[in-house]
């Protein structure tokens, strides 16, 4: 109980827009499963609600025709994992997905895209109503804008972090300062043991 | 000494434009080495204005590129990232623009082929009052932190 309430001062600090030494981070009252869903990952393999389970996971919602803020956001990541991999045992690194929400364009090179940026992040797309799934379970949303000929995805930014039981437990904002991220995931960690074992 | 004069000639005539941009220059320009394969690259620089008065950007260009625009990734109170294109970029006078990651860009469409760290993009930023500005920017990865690529502020807890 006294946990939470230091939890909730911590994210009092969570302001909007950048902020150095703090991670911008939301520790959700109650852990939220996330419902059955079947996607593929870029090796062509399912990915499932099952995926989710027996690790901690980062899911980042985006696109890959998009030069600017979702390969910030993947490189902010990589540190992130880099960061918790000093703080956390191996197995609890948490693996990161980027989720595709434009499947027309992402089912070919999406490995390709992802794996820039990390050799084991992965990237995960599939039907649209599979991944309205995922991104509904996860509060976040995106949309499509025409531009001139081509279109534009716009969606949320938040990161989701997903727990070893495949449930929502909290969510980042960006801008990811790497050290106070990895920070954060590492205590929510030890605040997740606790709450298992009670 | 002709040959010579006439090449001096040209190129004062070539550069008009340039030495009417005194003032203004752009440092720290470099673009992010993309996954191969991307069709969408972006660049990010700094513009200093010096001078008075102010001085706007309105347009660019990208040698190997189908298109450059510069575009600003904005987040909405709910938290939605949009990508919103920017049609004039004012920098004031005696102050400067920094373009940066999940920022201001520029946004490189439709290279001619992939782009290794260490290649050398030329980019002609184009001004309000006909001032023309060239630029050359080197492709290089992205870093982490939180205000964008690694200036200042140091890596805080």
């Amino acid at each position: 109980m006294r946990r939470r309430t230091v939890l909730a001062v911590l994210l009092s600090l969570a302001l909007p827009g950048p902020a150095l030494g703090q991670a911008n981070g939301v520790v959700l009252d109650e852990p939220v499963a996330i419902p059955a869903f079947a996607l593929e990952d870029h090796h062509g393999r399912a990915f499932t609600e099952a995926a989710l389970e027996g690790g901690w996971t980062l899911v980042m919602l985006g696109f890959t025709h998009c030069p600017d803020v979702c390969p910030f956001t993947l490189t902010n990541l990589e540190a992130v994992v880099a960061e918790t991999s000093l703080r956390v045992r191996p197995d609890n690194v948490p693996r990161v997905v980027f989720l595709s929400v434009d499947p027309a364009r992402d089912r070919e090179g999406l490995g390709t895209y992802a794996l820039h940026f990390h050799p084991d992040f992965l990237g995960v797309t599939g039907d649209r109503a599979e991944i309205d799934t995922v991104v509904e379970a996860t509060d976040g949303f995106y949309r499509f804008v025409e531009k001139g000929e081509s279109y534009d995805v716009q969606h949320t930014s938040a990161i989701s972090v997903i727990d070893p039981e495949g449930r929502l437990v909290a969510k980042l904002q960006p801008p990811l300062d790497p050290g106070p991220v990895a920070e954060f995931l590492a205590r929510l960690q030890i605040q997740h043991r606790r709450a298992m074992t009670r | 000494m002709r040959p010579a004069l006439l090449l001096l000639a040209a190129l004062w005539a070539l550069s008009g434009p340039v030495a009417r941009a005194d003032g203004l220059a752009a440092r720290d320009a470099w673009v992010a080495l993309a996954p191969p394969g991307m069709a969408m690259h972006a660049a990010y620089l700094t513009l200093d204005n010096a001078g008075s008065p102010a001085r706007t950007l309105v347009a660019v260009e990208a040698e190997g590129y189908g298109a450059a625009s510069l575009h600003e990734t904005r987040t909405t109170a709910e938290g939605v990232m949009a990508m919103t294109a920017v049609e004039a970029l004012s920098v004031p006078a005696g102050g400067a623009v920094a373009m940066r990651p999940g920022g201001l860009h520029l946004m490189l469409e439709g290279p001619d082929g992939p782009r290794a760290e260490g290649d050398v993009v030329a980019l002609v930023l184009g001004f309000a009052d006909g001032a023309t500005l060239a630029v050359e920017a080197v492709v290089r990865p992205m870093s982490a932190g939180a205000q964008g690529h690694g200036h200042g502020h140091g890596h805080g807890g």
